[in-house]
């Protein structure tokens, strides 16, 4: 199967990043969303991205232009009937990306594939309700999906082999490098990853040092572009606590994955990190 | 640069860390000694084999009984090594892990209850073991960082969990280990993939400092089965 069209469901950061990459990459896209506001704002960024980057000159302007008229939106699901590929990036809710799946699934030619660019939740759950589970499949993005070179290709328990080398050839064609993961909770990155906060906090649980000397230590001894608590403070308290509570309650309560009570003070107190201007290190107010 | 009070240098070592302090030592200028007789400093780096650990350090400190002796606390503590030897106050803990020379910094661990160890302090001129072990670390152009004496350090548990659940995951058949590398790598802007770090630090050195935390702390760093079947099979992961 030749992909040529691709949908998005979802306008929000990750669907308005996604559609920019394919879009980059030749592709025509339609973006959909329930609410067209959304789209309008999607497209008024992208539209500001590109003139940013043609000012600088690393952008034509005739390719900016190329690129956007390659992007349709649209606010009914109807429009969608045509695309060979769709990538979901609604809310991480199970319910409404199951039944997102299921309506869009009776719209679309039966060799159509499904992804979701879920990052929490089994592909494997998600495709449970569609009538053909073996077209679904995990196709995961990272923040900012312009800028980030990786993307997770996840087999479902029932995805068809074919389907899975679609997908990674698809994130090849879009200069993306793919890897192949099994549905296990947190894929590979957000589980591998987990050692390298939960490590440090019972380190600093412990009394071994304090935050700064831990980040010092892990940072400068180990050649990490930053340490632990200043990547908590990066990507928000709150964010990398629920990721650890999901990996840890998506494993059964494996004591590798156990979270660490300091975290849990730090997010109730509301020192969040960066966005707050107070997380594990203090932040001028913006 | 080299520190004339600490003229002699004896190395006990296995392993890519062993190796690794081994050239640092000499390229700062210190000529190792092959034998124990007068030597001011005996560093120590055998991490994969505690019981190894144990006996050589123990006549290592018997045939110098004057030594500063700098053991690796990535299998074993300060504390306990110092529980070991018969003058514990000369006793100091370091960490750190391959590459080495890409380091900037070496922790540096004190044992427990000897901080106020009435040590000898004639007129300056026998500083703690502490002190000697700072001027000695930064002799080789490492900023020596204090932290509190545990086993297995700061920055080697850290990056050992990593390893160690790296392996789980290929255990597990998550994905392959060249894919688990290129993903942390692209996703996390890790300076190595964990288990390339683990290829060239050794597998039977993680396992060792695995297997000391595993004893220290319990079920929550158990090794991987397969980073074990693969120590008792002198496998990599890249071969």
């Amino acid at each position: 199967m030749s992909i040529k069209h691709i949908g998005i469901i979802g306008s929000g950061t990750m669907g308005g990043g996604i559609a920019q990459v394919a879009a980059q990459s030749g592709f025509n896209v339609i973006l959909y969303d329930v609410e067209s506001s959304m789209l309008t704002r999607a497209i008024n960024n992208l539209t500001s991205t590109f003139n940013r980057l043609v000012e600088k000159g690393k952008l034509k302007q005739e390719d900016a232009n190329a690129t956007l008229a390659r992007i349709t939106t649209v606010t009914s699901f109807n429009d969608l009937a045509g695309c060979d590929f769709i990538i979901e990036a609604a809310p991480e809710k199970l319910d409404l990306k199951q039944s997102l799946f299921s309506n869009l699934e009776s719209l679309i030619s039966h060799d159509a594939i499904l992804a979701t660019n879920t990052s929490t939740l089994s592909v494997t759950q998600i495709a449970s309700g569609c009538k053909r589970p073996q077209n679904v499949v995990g196709m995961h993005f990272f923040n900012p999906a312009p800028l980030l070179p990786l993307v997770e290709v996840i087999a479902g328990a029932v995805t068809a082999d074919s389907v899975v080398t679609a997908t990674l050839d698809l994130a090849k064609r879009m200069g993306k490098t793919a890897v192949q993961v099994k549905d296990v909770p947190g894929f590979i990155v957000n589980r591998v990853a987990r050692p390298f906060y939960l490590e440090a906090l019972r380190l600093l649980e412990e009394g071994v040092a304090d935050h700064a000397t831990l980040d010092k230590l892990i940072r400068d001894g180990g050649g990490f572009r930053m340490g632990p608590f200043e990547l908590m403070d990066l990507i928000g308290l709150d964010i990398n606590y629920a990721a650890s509570i999901s990996v840890y309650e998506s494993y059964f309560h494996e004591p590798r994955y156990r979270p660490s009570l300091a975290q849990q003070r730090m997010v109730e107190s509301g020192r969040l990190g960066r966005k707050t201007g107070r997380g594990w290190y203090e932040y001028d107010a913006k | 640069m080299k520190n004339k009070t600490m003229n002699k240098v004896y190395v006990i070592a296995d392993g890519a860390l062993g190796n690794e302090i081994k050239l640092l030592i000499e390229k700062s200028g210190y000529v190792i000694q092959s034998d124990l007789l007068g030597v001011d400093v005996i560093v120590e780096a055998l991490i994969a084999d505690k019981d190894k650990k144990r006996s050589a350090l123990i006549r290592a400190a018997a045939s110098a009984p004057k030594a500063l002796i700098l053991t690796s606390t990535l299998n074993a503590s300060a504390t306990e090594v110092a529980s070991w030897i018969d003058q514990p106050n000369r006793v100091v803990g370091w960490a750190m892990l391959p590459p080495l020379e890409k380091s900037k910094v070496i922790e540096i661990q004190n044992p427990k209850g000897l901080a106020k160890h009435p040590v000898a302090k004639r007129s300056g001129q026998d500083p703690s073991g502490l002190e000697r072990a700072k001027v000695f670390f930064e002799s080789l152009g490492k900023e020596a960082v204090m932290v509190n004496d545990t086993v297995g350090g700061v920055l080697p548990r850290v990056v050992a969990n990593l390893i160690n659940g790296a392996a789980f995951a290929v255990m597990e058949g998550v994905a392959s280990p060249r894919d688990i590398d290129q993903a942390m790598k692209l996703g996390t802007n890790y300076p190595h993939g964990p288990l390339e770090w683990g290829d060239k630090i050794g597998l039977d050195q993680v396992l060792g400092i695995m297997n000391a935390l595993h004893e220290a702390h319990g079920e929550r760093y158990r090794p991987a089965p397969l980073l074990v079947q693969m120590v008792r099979g002198k496998r990599k992961f890249y071969e």
